[in-house]
């Protein structure tokens, strides 16, 4: 019998564990969920990189989001509030602090060059002039966030483009989460991160049209409102600077849990081989990203599968890292795959759960394209945690969807369920999906309520799309805000 | 009564008729407050304002710190112009200026007390403005505004306040939700196979052909050929390389092996694609199409439970040229099935193809897909999905043959939170697409650019959309003084764009 249930919004916990399901009202009503604990980053460093004449707009800019920032319309008052200013005693309960040694204009001479250059060279002497000036700066002194200006000119090379049907065939059939960008795709932010990975400082970069309202977004980007964009860029820098926004919701009872995702990307020499990359993240949503083996396609469902070796070995990997990050070892794993489980891999990955003494391993394969949709009577979509159990095995929710806190479903296009389908049958298919439904909270990038993939396979995309500028035997265990 | 006993009784005090209902007309509206789970407190010193409602969120029954203010008006004879449907009231301007400037919502209560019959309004939504108020007059619809359980969401809805991030759970409205799976209910008892030397469909195709004949409904596996048809007497016995085995049915439809269970819903597939004369097969696609008709004229189908048939073929004018013919459109449909807790289901994916002529694939089709992507909404996928469903399970007319694979209702599930669409706002046009939808969806273009280049215009693509919209009247219930606003369908706002991720 294929059943329905509509889960409840998951809370988050906020500073004086006051709890909240929306990030910018628990942020703004309790503060941080780190608030007045020892570490969280009461003032951050910040370091400005960037052509000069947008440095100081930027910064005037900053120095304006001390102050609270007007929410944008009469409408929908909770989908779009008011960003409450970014000082100790408000908001994130922080400051950004800036100096002068820690500011670094990129030269006119350079600019030129890069505005000079031809495509694809501009985008590469781009990243060369900037990583040359970012290593510099981080030599002399420790920020705790670069805030880097793009230089305003510089396009992008081939966006992701649009597939038509006649180049996906040619594709195995596979979830879209693992589709290998189609074209030679290379961006400032991807290949800049890649390019820095080993210097382990987190940056944050920055169009202008964020700052300021008298520049358009290039073509193809939207805008949100000013206080949009101010929230999402200060909880991306307190994030950044290894505070601690929000984090999942815990009874003492609960189990401490790692999660980890574990996502396949391909090199762009268009082998069959494909990378496994674990991405492991406790509550606080402190995450490390871990390489692994190689995965082949398989001939029988033409996705990814690991070896029983090396789906050991990535588990390993993982657990070593989060021993590392929180000098623990949870007592409980959640892993979380794009592609189906093998035998191989679900005994790999038993194995090492086994051998480090850990009793609760569950495996679920996720996917994002799960065909089966539910349609409401209404005009409106169906609800943000709509949870329909197609059978023991397989079940489809809605992680976006209609949101009662904002009064409608904000999204663009037609919400589509994601599939979860645990290794063994589950018993309780209601808890498996909470726990998923929260984790798609967990990201760092926006500060809506709702995310269409839990926090384990959400920045897999990232992460790939940074991996794939890397050399082989470079970058294993570094800290999620490193890719972001 | 004698003039004797008048004279006795007026020596008494006496209660006036009006106080006596002005009385039952608070206890009415106390007792609908309980009946909606709110609590209402009637006041000692009234002027202008009889009472206040404390809120209580029905699930948790917490108690929220939210009142509403209530002004009764009770009355045993009629209201100003009252019919069955409606009446309206004439507000003394001194109420009505001090139930406006005060910090509460306030709503007016209407009712009959001897009948039961209460109704309601917001007095700020009734008196939007300069001119309605000057007006003083407030008009109120009987059957959108009744004073009872159903207006609880709305009175919580009033007092919400808009900044403190009070959040509830959805309302416990009971919906039924419909999937886009349809059961397959009856199936040909026995399935034949057959050694084959053919490898793939073209070269099998082409040696049917030799035989005159086309048949559909079998597909080749491991050097084997399957098929419902029975083997030794249907054309497919060219594609035969040894005896035909029969097996039932069931041990291919129960099987656990995954394997089989592919090749049944295969063969599944291509038996149901062969079964319905108008449809055609878009192998590059991978869906099925409504063909063209005859005269190229538009065309209906799918009449049925919950829809009035939709266009499934039409032409459409070219934007540049309106007196050409631009493209046709066909609507189409992506199956695949799938076996749910021991039951096979094909699920249907509602897709659209566009061509030039009927056949030709129109050479902006992508483009088109991309601009309807955008377009689409929820109330139109299930328009499609359920005109799909009635079409799939249409008796076979004397024409064609009985068809081998049957199809049940659409699989439905009930669930006990829902939506007053009514209470609720289309997407807003600042919403942002998630950094990892679709990426096909043309989100780097404004719609517009994007049509354009396809030589088609946005209302034109939308008609395609809400074709046969309306198809079930969702209830239709007004919240008290607001105009009832469809929350359907709007062209996006242009120049939206998606990829950008955030906070960078």
């Amino acid at each position: 019998m294929i059943s329905s249930v509509i889960l409840d919004e998951p809370e988050l916990e906020f500073g004086g564990a006051a709890r909240h399901i929306d990030p910018r009202f628990g942020i703004t009503n309790y503060g941080p969920a780190d608030l007045g604990v020892a570490d969280a980053p009461r003032a951050i460093r910040v370091g400005l990189v960037g052509p000069a004449d947008q440095l100081d707009g930027l910064r005037q800019w900053l120095e304006r989001c001390r102050e609270p920032i007007a929410a944008k319309d009469e409408k929908y008052p909770h989908l779009f509030p008011e960003f409450p200013g970014c000082d100790t005693d408000r908001g994130l309960h922080t400051t950004l602090v800036f100096s002068d040694r820690n500011t670094r204009a990129i030269s006119s001479r350079d600019l030129r060059a890069i505005e000079t250059a031809g495509q694809p060279a501009a985008l590469t002497k781009a990243v060369s002039i900037y990583a040359e000036e970012i290593r510099t700066l981080a030599d002399e002194n420790r920020v705790d966030v670069l805030l880097v200006a793009r230089p305003e000119q510089l396009i992008d090379t081939a966006s992701r483009s649009a597939r038509g049907p006649k180049e996906a065939d040619k594709l195995p059939a596979r979830d879209t989460l693992d589709e290998p960008p189609p074209a030679p795709f290379a961006n400032f932010h991807d290949l800049l991160k890649a390019r820095l990975l080993h210097l382990r400082q987190p940056i944050q970069i920055i169009r202008r049209s964020t700052w300021e309202e008298a520049t358009r977004p290039p073509e193809g980007h939207s805008r949100q409102d000013e206080a949009s964009r101010a929230w999402n860029l200060h909880v991306a820098l307190y994030y950044k600077a290894g505070g601690v926004p929000w984090r999942l919701l815990r009874s003492p009872a609960d189990l401490t849990t790692c999660y980890v995702g574990v996502a396949f990307y391909r090199s762009d020499d268009g082998s069959s081989l494909s990378t496994s990359v674990a991405q492991v993240f406790n509550e606080r949503g402190d995450g490390v990203i871990v390489r692994g083996g190689p995965a082949r396609i398989s001939r029988t469902d033409r996705q990814p599968h690991l070896v029983r070796a090396d789906a050991h070995a990535l588990l390993v990997h993982a657990l070593g890292a989060y021993r590392r990050e929180h000098h623990t070892a949870p007592a409980r794993i959640v892993l979380h795959k794009t592609s189906a489980f093998t035998d191989d891999e679900a005994g790999g990955f038993q194995d090492a759960a086994d051998e480090r003494f850990i009793d609760t391993l569950e495996m679920s394969w996720i996917t994002s394209s799960e065909g089966a949709a539910a349609f409401r009577p209404g005009d409106a979509p169906p609800l943000r945690g709509t949870l329909v159990t197609l059978g023991e095995r397989e079940l489809a929710l809605y992680a976006t969807g209609s949101i009662e806190f904002y009064r409608t479903y904000p999204g663009m296009y037609i919400p589509r369920p994601i599939g979860i389908r645990p290794v063994t049958p589950t018993r309780n298919p209601r808890e498996l999906a909470a726990e998923v439904l929260a984790l798609t909270k967990m990201n760092w990038n926006q500060t809506r309520l709702d995310g269409r993939l839990p926090v384990t396979l959400r920045t897999a995309n990232q992460v790939k799309s940074v991996l794939r500028f890397c050399p082989p035997d470079q970058a294993v265990a570094t800290r999620y805000a490193h890719y972001m | 009564m004698s003039s004797k006993e008048d004279e006795a009784m007026a020596d008494r005090k006496t209660v006036t008729r009006q106080t006596f209902i002005g009385e039952k007309g608070i206890a009415l509206i106390e007792r609908r407050c309980l009946e909606m789970g709110h609590l209402f407190h009637p006041r000692r010193v009234d002027h202008g304002i009889d009472g206040h409602i404390d809120l209580v969120d029905p699930d948790s029954r917490a108690v929220l710190n939210l009142t509403l203010l209530v002004q009764s008006k009770a009355q045993d004879r009629r209201f100003s112009g009252e019919t069955d449907d409606g009446f309206h009231y004439l507000c003394d301007q001194r109420d009505l200026d001090h139930w406006l400037s005060g910090n509460s919502p306030v709503i007016l209560v209407f009712s009959h007390p001897e009948s039961h019959e209460a109704w309601w309004v917001e007095v700020k939504a009734a008196f939007p403005d300069a001119v309605s108020r000057a007006a003083r007059r407030v008009d109120i619809d009987k059957h959108t505004q009744r004073f009872d359980r159903d207006a609880a969401q709305a009175l919580l809805r009033l007092a919400m306040p808009r900044t403190t991030g009070l959040y509830l759970r959805p309302a416990s409205i009971t919906e039924v939700l419909t999937t886009n799976l349809l059961p397959v209910i009856e199936m040909p008892p026995t399935v034949h196979l057959a050694p084959t030397t053919f490898t793939d469909y073209r070269a099998a195709g082409g040696a049917l052909e030799t035989q005159g004949r086309r048949e559909s409904g079998w597909i080749l596996r491991d050097n084997l050929v399957l098929s419902f048809h029975d083997l030794r007497d249907s054309p497919l016995r060219v594609l035969c390389d040894g005896d035909p085995e029969r097996h039932e049915t069931r041990e291919w439809a129960d099987s656990d092996d995954l394997d089989t269970q592919h090749r049944f819903a295969d063969l599944l597939s291509r038996t149901v694609q062969g079964s319905y004369p108008e449809l055609r097969w878009h192998k590059d696609r991978k869906h099925m199409h409504f063909r063209a008709t005859s005269h190229l004229g538009p065309r209906k189908a799918g009449k049925g439970p919950g829809s009035r048939g939709r266009t499934v073929f039409g032409p459409h004018t070219s934007k540049s040229d309106p007196q050409r013919v631009g493209y046709y459109h066909h609507a189409a449909l992506r199956m695949r099935f799938r076996r749910l807790d021991g039951v096979w289901y094909c699920q249907l994916e509602p897709d659209y193809c566009f061509t030039t002529d009927g056949y030709t694939e129109y050479p902006f089709a992508d483009r088109l897909l991309a601009g309807i992507k955008r377009l689409d909404r929820h109330p139109a996928v299930r328009g499609w999905t359920r005109m799909w469903a009635n079409y799939l399970r249409q008796e076979a007319d004397l024409f064609t043959e009985a068809r081998p694979v049957q199809f049940g209702e659409l699989a439905t599930m009930t669930v006990e939170r829902g939506i007053d669409d009514l209470l609720w706002g289309p997407a807003p046009s600042g919403a942002t697409p998630e950094d990892d939808q679709d990426p096909s969806a043309g989100g780097q273009e404004s719609l517009d650019a994007v049509l354009a280049a396809a030589d088609a215009d946005t209302q034109d693509l939308l008609s395609l959309l809400q074709d046969g919209e309306s198809d079930e009247g969702a209830p239709r219930r007004r919240s008290p003084g607001s105009k009832a606003r469809s929350a359907g369908l709007r062209t996006p706002r242009q120049g939206r764009a998606s990829g950008a991720r955030r906070g960078r």
